[in-house]
């Protein structure tokens, strides 16, 4: 099985330590898939790509077009957006950065947020991406750790290697 | 008495670890995955470094209750002390022998 990350722009990463991670490839947001981020408020279109943000209306208008992936960033539910998810076939992208990101409390409520996020968007049948999001080099994870940290969100461990090899790749085509 | 079963991990610091600073990393990783892991668990993963392969790369032995925790562990320590860090586990077995060995050219 072939496992494939997606790490953000600013995370500049060889080959060779792509293949130590036990990644086929390392894809960057940004330079390999679109990423627009609707926090900021320039941000006018998105096509084909992943689009990130708190809105959830504007998150719903945006998915409406051409979005393969949606990243939730402050991980609560929105039925409507899920809804919409689940009917277009858009992936539900699950960053582990906000879990290796985060320290104490904030980490324990990121893993109880993600958990429920996670949970609800496999019973709506949407599927589930795990990756990195890693802004440096230090929040990498290698294919064994990313496995672990979707089982701690509440994954097993088939969905889980489900989810970083087919899924992951499926976002690049 | 039962021998517990247990775990070889080949895992990578971000950071080159130098010979002389090796006695004072290993405590400051136990320190850190105790702190990650919990009082009340870390007996279950008692981990421990077994070899240093070379400036970035060591074998860290851990039980195999504890293994997924050791794993997590090692995912979320971003700090040793004071100075940043980061661990990748590349690979892990029951021997050493065989963390050790090559994956054969396809």
């Amino acid at each position: 099985m072939d496992y494939y990350d997606i790490v953000m722009d600013s995370c500049s990463i060889d080959e060779k330590l792509s293949q130590r991670l036990g990644y086929k490839k390392i894809f960057s947001m940004g330079k390999d898939i679109k990423l627009a981020n609707l926090n900021d408020p320039k941000v006018r279109g998105a096509s084909a790509g992943i689009i990130m943000g708190e809105d959830k209306n504007k998150l719903l208008t945006f998915a409406r077009g051409d979005v393969k992936a949606v990243i939730v960033t402050d991980f609560r539910i929105d039925k409507k957006l899920m809804a919409h998810m689940a009917e277009n076939d858009i992936v539900l992208c699950i960053p582990v950065s906000a879990i290796t990101f985060n320290y104490g409390l904030s980490r324990s409520r990121a893993i109880y947020m993600l958990n429920t996020l996670f949970t609800y968007a496999r019973k709506s049948d949407i599927e589930v991406s795990f990756i990195t999001q890693a802004s440096s080099e230090m929040y990498l994870a290698s294919e064994m750790q990313l496995i672990e940290l979707a089982m701690l969100v509440g994954a097993d461990e088939k969905y889980a290697r489900h989810s970083i090899s087919e899924v992951n790749k499926g976002l690049m085509e | 008495m039962m021998r517990r079963k247990i775990r070889y991990i080949l895992t990578e610091s971000a950071k080159p670890v130098t010979e002389s600073d090796r006695p004072q990393f290993e405590q400051q990783l136990y320190r850190a995955m105790l702190h990650s892991i919990g009082e009340l668990s870390y007996h279950r993963t008692n981990p421990k470094i077994m070899k240093f392969i070379d400036d970035k790369r060591f074998i860290l032995r851990c039980s195999l209750d504890g293994y997924t925790n050791a794993l997590l562990a090692l995912s979320i320590i971003k700090k040793l002390d004071v100075k940043e860090a980061a661990f990748y586990t590349l690979k892990s077995s029951g021997t050493i022998k065989a963390l050790l060995k090559e994956p054969k050219a396809k």
